[in-house]
């Protein structure tokens, strides 16, 4: 996949949407996607409270920020501003600035469990001056997926599950196709446009041994959060799936459910086929 | 019509057509039990919570169920909508029914591509068969309208009734239903199964049909009602966008078929469950569902035409990409593998259209971003405005067209409509259908009797 093969100026704004393929699945799945889906957002708090990562990025709202600075506070953590922006329902690769902040705003920032840290995460991410290795360092991130991140993201592929599945010697790729038998759940973000995914960060290759060991650690601290909802977060991204994108739109179709969200805007359609 | 689409058999049928899209999960869908008072209690919560205005028996074969069952839902839905309809393949129809049809005003539409041979991909792959089922559900269209019955047909285009050889054929057919009081609709066929290359008409065969059957059923015999071709004279006027195929769709809430399926279930157009046999539950009112419908207009409004899109596309507004079940590679993502078809339908008609009425304002005669929820009604367009607002009131006369008037007056259509864009017009007491209320193209109307 290069940057020629999107569509100059397509861009869909942040959506995200969970399908159910039919009303029994509906019924099953509905309440556990609910509650999976709320792990991966109280994990990553505790990832630093625990001391497992130095920093998180984290959004506080007009509407509950006076919760999360009592328990900021009261953890003896630190958070620091760094962005004002719109609030978006579903994925987003972007911030939405705004000047003034209103109950559809929220601002973005950083956790850490002191204001050092804080500090230069938020020098390092300052506009036009952002230094992604010392994000990556302050977040966790094993350094080969960094490296990842700054060559494919920063290309302008911000949803490059399709450039870390290529990286598989399982992958068998022909044209706009790749098959592959299996994605590890803990390096499985095709389905984390609904919260599903056990890492903060994109895996350089759905193999990196890094990001599996990481991986583990998420799932450990999840387990702190919802024992049973991680068991089943396991589940989920053992599922087989298809991904593909086309148009701007990303589809993720599993037996009980399909999820759509905004993507990259490309020509043609993509396609993974897992399991 | 809008109306409940009520699946007594779900997808069950007592033939097997080769070109149906149920066939995919007619095995699975149908297992489901029968539960009546679930269905009447969804009848009634759709006329009290969407405003449905009727209701209609589907399938599968809606007629295959018990007629005490037949029965008891029409009776309820003439109770609740004062009119029933459903849509039968037509190959059993007895003296019972008959008297229910007409008991309930039951209109009746009959699933029929034409006399044998046009007819020869219903029924089985037995042609000799097939034939004889043809003349019995002829006979029986015939008999539904000697009893008085309203019957409308809905026809599916495929090689075996839409190619040139076929034509005079074609047209004959469908002069003799006129002259018996019967419309329909001659549908595009959507079919992604293995015998999809020996059914399907290229793009070019359908718009060669549906140009020169859009000359035939406007000009040349006595109807008003067969589609696709009213419906564009309509959506081109920018009175009403027409039946779904020209709307827009939330592929995975389909609503323009309001189904209910044999256990109450609530589901949408079963077109979407083609490929992949998934039948995606349909809530009553879906706030979501909106937006989701709003997505793929915007992305084939930005894709190029050659990457599957619709960038640029003359009759973007009118066509909406087409449905979205007929999309390219069977990617909803894509616009319609028909596409070339419809252009040369609406680019027919629009012919006609200015033939005829040289001074009227087509809805192609303004920047598409003039309608801004993409459809034909949300410009607060008045293809009459500036004929009426002159004061030569002719539709040819004085020599500069409507288009020149919208050229060099940009604005004077808003100060003949005092409709806001997105607004519904008030135009002589009647107030316009809203979005999302299109009549579905797998059931034909009341009113083609």
């Amino acid at each position: 996949m290069k940057k020629t093969d999107f569509i100059e100026g397509l861009d869909v704004f942040p959506t995200t949407r969970t399908v159910w393929n039919d009303k029994n699945y509906e019924q099953e799945f509905a309440p556990l996607l609910r509650r999976v889906a709320g792990i991966h957002h109280k994990a990553e708090y505790l990832m630093v409270r625990e001391g497992v990562r130095k920093c998180a990025t984290t959004h506080l709202s007009p509407k509950s920020f006076d919760q999360m600075i009592e328990q900021i506070t009261k953890d003896g953590l630190v958070w620091l501003p760094i962005q004002r922006t719109k609030t978006y329902g579903g994925f987003s690769h972007k911030h939405f600035p705004v000047d003034e902040l209103s109950m559809d705003t929220s601002v973005y920032g950083v956790l850490a469990r002191n204001i050092e840290d804080a500090e230069a995460f938020r020098e390092a991410s300052r506009g036009d001056k952002t230094d992604h290795d010392v994000l990556g360092e302050l977040l966790g991130f094993p350094p080969c997926c960094t490296k990842f991140f700054n060559e494919v993201w920063m290309d302008g592929f911000y949803d490059p599950v399709w450039q870390s599945a290529e990286r598989s010697k399982d992958a068998q790729i022909d044209g706009r196709v790749m098959k592959l038998p299996e994605v590890n759940p803990y390096t499985n973000q095709f389905m984390r446009y609904i919260g599903l995914r056990f890492t903060s960060h994109f895996p350089c290759s759905i193999e990196c041994e890094k990001s599996i060991e990481i991986g583990k650690e998420w799932e450990r601290i999840s387990a702190m959060v919802d024992e049973y909802g991680t068991q089943k977060l396991k589940e989920l991204l053992s599922l087989s799936f298809k991904w593909s994108v086309n148009h701007g739109i990303a589809v993720v179709e599993t037996k009980p459910f399909t999820i759509v969200a905004n993507s990259m805007p490309t020509k043609e359609r993509w396609e993974v086929n897992v399991g | 019509m809008s109306g409940v689409s009520v699946k007594l058999n779900n997808a069950r049928c007592n033939m097997d057509c080769l070109y149906c899209y149920e066939r995919e999960y007619r095995e699975e869908l149908s297992a489901r039990p029968l539960n009546v008072e679930e269905i009447k209690k969804v009848m009634k919560s759709e006329k009290e919570q969407t405003g449905q205005t009727g209701m209609y028996l589907h399938g599968g074969e809606a007629l295959a169920a018990p007629l005490s069952v037949v029965e008891d839902i029409l009776a309820y839905g003439y109770e609740l909508f004062g009119r029933t309809s459903l849509q039968t393949n037509g190959l059993v129809l007895t003296e019972e029914q008959i008297k229910l049809f007409k008991k309930y005003k039951t209109h009746v539409g009959v699933s029929f591509d034409g006399p044998w041979p046009l007819n020869r991909f219903r029924i089985s792959q037995d042609e000799k068969m097939s034939k004889k089922a043809t003349e019995t559900i002829y006979n029986n269209i015939m008999r539904l309208r000697a009893n008085g019955i309203s019957v409308g047909v809905i026809t599916v285009l495929t090689k075996a009734n839409g190619l040139p050889a076929q034509r005079d054929a074609m047209k004959k057919w469908v002069k003799e239903a006129t002259e018996i009081g019967i419309g329909g609709r001659l549908n595009s066929c959507v079919n992604h199964g293995p015998h999809a290359d020996e059914i399907l008409l290229t793009e070019e065969e359908l718009g060669d049909f549906y140009a020169d059957m859009a000359k035939f059923t406007l000009t040349e015999i006595d109807s008003s009602s067969w589609q696709p071709f009213r419906d564009i004279v309509d959506n081109l006027l920018g009175l009403q966008q027409g039946t779904c195929t020209f709307a827009y769709c939330d592929f995975y809430h389909a609503e323009a078929e309001r189904a209910v399926l044999s256990d109450g279930t609530l589901n949408g157009c079963l077109k979407t469950s083609a490929e992949t046999g998934n039948v995606y539950p349909r809530h009553l009112n879906d706030p979501a569902s909106k937006q989701w419908k709003e997505i793929r207009p915007k992305i084939l409004s930005e894709t190029p035409y050659e990457y599957g899109g619709c960038q640029g596309c003359k009759y973007f507004v009118n066509c909406s990409g087409s449905c979205p079940a007929e999309a390219i590679d069977n990617d909803w993502r894509n616009r319609t593998y028909y596409c070339k078809a419809y252009y040369k339908l609406f680019e027919t008609v629009e012919k006609l259209l200015r033939r005829m009425l040289p001074n009227v304002a087509l809805t192609t005669d303004v920047p598409s971003d003039r309608f801004k929820g993409l459809s034909v009604q949300s410009g607060g367009f008045n293809a009459f405005g500036a004929i009426l607002g002159s004061s030569m009131q002719s539709t040819w006369r004085g020599g500069k067209s409507q288009k020149d008037f919208l050229v060099d007056r940009s604005g004077g259509q808003k100060q003949q409509s005092k409709c806001a864009p997105g607004e519904a017009h008030q135009d002589g007491g009647r107030t316009m259908r809203p979005h999302g209320d299109k009549p579905h193209g797998d059931h034909t109307d009341h009113g083609d009797g």
